[in-house]
């Protein structure tokens, strides 16, 4: 499955950091978990109200299922099993404009 | 009388065994007493628009800061205190900083204004540091600021930035007045509000003219990837390779972040105040927060009904042909603001 996330917002909110993931790419326990707890994402649904101003969100969008629109997570909820797509991005993040694709 | 001599020597002098310096003294405490209560009636009065009732006022004009480590846990709670108002350095860079940072606000808004700190009424202020691992962001929660170290390719030590300390307590200020809702356009002006206070408490605390300023946001606080700033609101859009900021209403971005947006009020403000030339919080940064503060100013407002708020303030304060009424006027026009 390949999941691509965004961290947007935050002070440098004008820009963002993207960055794409395949789970093929990881051990088959790892694989399975983070597929599961993706799909168990709010898809589809209006994003929160930021907890405060200049906090972080994270979008989360499967370039394969097109049809699921985007999930927007907050900062608080990239917690478990889905922390693994927090630290692709901070290591494999690409800075880009903050305007979606 | 009280800016020329200090209390305690005013008190040794009141004891003195002359008569005529004895009355001299007594004659400018008694001064200084009435400098002080009105210093505190016009404080008490200057509270944000949800400012608690005052009995009794602050003198004010003194800051409380207290700066605390999160030595790097998330939760937001304020964490250990390491240093006390009126306590030495620690040696820690970011607690030494926070601690400045904090204090160049209040001072800002005490100069300029008569605001005592972030709620008018005398806020005491929270710094915590080192939150989080490695984190690239700073921001207030609403009761305190939080600092990240940075990632060093995004961001480095926040708390670097004097105008990124003035910025986030700045969206202090605002949850104590207009309280702007953060989307849409009233979001990109609350961004805004805080990049045009946030850029003004670095020029005051280092002495920089609107024709010296660099008008840069994070120039301070960039990494390599975003060097060498991440707004500049002399030239929105152009700060670093991935600023997406438009610099007029013609590149207004729907469904833009809020920090995208914030670069067409961002314009204007350095318009206002590099026409006028001078130091920015001499007419421009007034103008801007009696708009901010005008109970006209809805949390819903739009970038046009913030321009009219400027202009409007701009004309009460200063007159209806005034140049500093003309200068917005034509800020708006150029950002392409209809008034």
């Amino acid at each position: 499955m390949r999941i691509r996330i965004r961290r947007v917002g935050g002070f440098a909110g004008n820009v963002a950091l993207g960055a794409e993931l395949d789970t093929a790419q990881l051990p088959a326990g790892d694989a399975t978990r983070l597929e599961a707890a993706v799909d168990g994402l709010p898809w589809g649904a209006a994003a929160a109200a930021p907890p405060h101003p200049d906090a972080f969100r994270y979008e989360v969008d499967l370039p394969d299922r097109p049809e699921r629109g985007t999930a927007v997570l907050q900062e608080g909820q990239l917690t478990g099993d889905l922390d693994g797509l927090r630290t692709h991005l901070q290591q494999h993040g690409v800075v880009g404009p903050s305007r979606r694709p | 009388m009280r800016c020329i001599l200090p209390a305690s020597l005013l008190d040794k002098l009141a004891r003195s065994e002359d008569a005529a310096v004895r009355a001299a003294a007594l004659d400018a405490l008694a001064l200084d007493t009435r400098f002080r209560i009105a210093r505190a009636e016009a404080a008490s009065r200057l509270g944000g628009r949800s400012a608690a009732p005052v009995t009794f006022a602050r003198i004010g004009g003194e800051v409380n800061r207290t700066i605390h480590d999160k030595n790097h846990s998330t939760t937001q709670t304020l964490g250990k205190v390491v240093r006390h108002e009126g306590q030495d350095p620690t040696g820690d860079v970011a607690v030494t900083e926070a601690y400045d940072g904090l204090g160049n606000t209040y001072d800002y808004y005490w100069k300029t204004f008569g605001r005592d700190s972030i709620d008018g009424q005398g806020l005491p202020l929270h710094g915590c540091v080192h939150f989080g691992q490695n984190y690239p962001n700073a921001f207030w929660d609403g009761h305190a600021m939080f600092f990240g170290d940075g990632d060093g390719q995004f961001l480095t030590r926040t708390t670097a930035g004097i105008d990124v300390i003035g910025h986030e307590l700045t969206h202090g200020v605002t949850q104590y007045e207009a309280n702007l809702v953060y989307s849409g356009q009233s979001g990109a002006l609350n961004e805004s509000i805080s990049d045009v206070f946030g850029i003004q408490v670095k020029q005051l605390a280092l002495g920089l003219t609107s024709e010296t300023s660099d008008w840069l946001i994070g120039s301070d606080i960039v990494g390599p990837q975003l060097a060498p700033a991440l707004r500049s609101m002399k030239d929105p859009g152009h700060a670093n390779p991935h600023d997406d900021q438009p610099a007029d209403m013609d590149g207004y971005v729907a469904e833009g972040d809020v920090h995208t947006n914030s670069g067409i009020p961002n314009r204007a403000f350095y318009l206002v105040a590099s026409k006028l030339g001078g130091n920015a919080w001499d007419a421009a940064g007034p103008i801007w927060y009696a708009a901010l503060r005008d109970n006209r100013l809805q949390p819903t407002a739009t970038f046009q009904d913030f321009a009219r708020l400027t202009l409007a303030n701009a004309q009460q304060t200063y007159g209806q042909q005034s140049a500093q009424a003309d200068a917005v006027t034509a800020a708006w026009d150029t950002v392409k603001v209809p008034l």
